[in-house]
């Protein structure tokens, strides 16, 4: 999942791999006590989707392509059209999808790990799928 | 609602055997090297786990654990409400509350807007004795007439009866939305202390945790554009009942809106 989620904001496998094991490594030396595994699983959610943005602004601010490297590990296997789509969406939207749709939480719970308003989950939800229709067409949701 | 092609999509998204085991090794290294508030060792019995979660494995769960279930932070016992794709239809239900024009648009001192119909989805509420069936209807508001809203704003708004989403028809005003289209609505936003229940209070539901307004009934609060022509109750709003186009109706709508 946390590999899923730093692939939809740094869109490569490499950037991908260093921000997952950031999010790891932050919630390994944290010292923090979750109430429970879903806390804890929400907590790394967030992380993981903050240390991806941390690396995109520090890139931008260097002006440097962050997978400019010699050592890149495979790309995965298959980026076909939908997950370009997807992958082309803002980044508030992308984290919504993926979480609804592949993870399969309800939006009452994407709105609790994000800690947005549940209307406000379900406006992006909205948003995304009328981006995602004009891209794919009609049939991306079957 | 589900979207097999966005699951196969990211089924594409997996890091492979070397990926995930040169992950965790250096997750292992980097934590083992840096101050730690609480250590947390990192053996290798615990790479299972963290290993399943580097995996992405598919979710695949019956479809009733999918449910989408609306947060219901004020409700009191096991009241429970998700959205469904599928409802029985049978339009809105009972006779209709008696109101003079006046009162339709004083009762609840409803909002007058101008509106695009961003969603529709039906939905249960289920007091455990008793299921209601409703529909959640999105709007982004494009004029306002009367009330606190601006344009640009996108409300959720309440009704008590499932829509026939699919063929968009009925015999009632509101069984004729579709997506995308626009008309002239009052919808009236609930109090925060309105509750609903059924028989005696131990499963209640604070009604603005659904949404925040809603539609009294089915036929009185909306003056639909749809490809038959404008559709609204001519009966009741005798005044316009000539009326074609959505200015005629917004003209009126502005003068019940002080």
């Amino acid at each position: 999942m946390i590999y899923r989620i730093c692939f939809a904001y740094m869109k490569n496998a490499p950037d991908a791999e260093d921000a997952t094991q950031d999010a790891f490594v932050k919630l390994l030396t944290s010292g923090k006590a979750f109430e429970s595994a879903e806390y804890e699983k929400a907590w790394l959610i967030r992380t993981a989707i903050n240390v991806c943005k941390d690396k995109l602004r520090s890139a931008a601010r260097r002006n440097e392509s962050l997978s400019d490297r010699g050592d890149l590990p495979a790309e995965p296997s298959q980026i076909d059209e939908t997950l370009q789509a997807v992958l082309a969406l803002p980044d508030k939207y992308k984290t919504v999808i993926y979480l609804y749709y592949y993870e399969g939480y309800s939006s009452a719970e994407v709105a609790k790990i994000l800690r947005r308003p549940q209307s406000t989950v379900r406006n992006y939800m909205l948003e995304a799928r009328r981006l995602l229709k004009e891209r794919l067409g009609e049939n991306y949701e079957k | 609602m589900k979207s097999n092609t966005i699951i196969s999509a990211w089924n594409g998204v997996n890091p492979d055997d070397a990926a995930r085991a040169r992950m965790l090794g250096n997750i292992h290294a980097r934590a083992a090297e840096q101050p730690q508030a609480k250590p947390k060792l990192f053996r290798p019995a615990t790479l299972a786990p963290v290993a399943a979660c580097l995996v992405l494995a598919v979710v695949i769960a019956a479809p009733q654990l999918r449910r989408d279930y609306i947060d219901l932070p004020n409700a009191a016992g096991n009241v429970k409400a998700y959205f469904v794709d599928d409802a029985p239809i049978s339009g809105s239900e009972g006779a209709l509350v008696a109101l003079t024009v006046d009162e339709i648009f004083s009762e609840w001192s409803t909002d007058s807007v101008r509106a695009t119909v961003l969603d529709l989805r039906n939905l249960v509420v289920d007091f455990g004795r008793e299921k209601s069936y409703r529909a959640l209807v999105t709007l982004e508001v494009g004029e306002v007439y009367r009330g606190g809203l601006a344009a640009g704003d996108v409300i959720e708004v309440m009704m008590y009866f499932p829509l026939d989403i699919k063929t968009g028809c009925g015999n009632d005003v509101m069984e004729n939305l579709r997506v995308g289209q626009t008309g002239i609505f009052l919808p009236r936003r609930y109090s925060g202390d309105e509750y609903e229940w059924v028989g005696s209070d131990e499963n209640t539901l604070r009604v603005r945790d659904i949404a925040e307004f809603g539609f009294p009934d089915g036929q009185r609060f909306a003056f639909l554009e749809t490809d038959d022509g404008l559709i609204f109750d001519r009966e009741t709003f005798s005044e316009i009942a000539d009326a074609t186009t959505l200015e005629e109706v917004a003209a009126y709508v502005k003068t019940h809106s002080p």
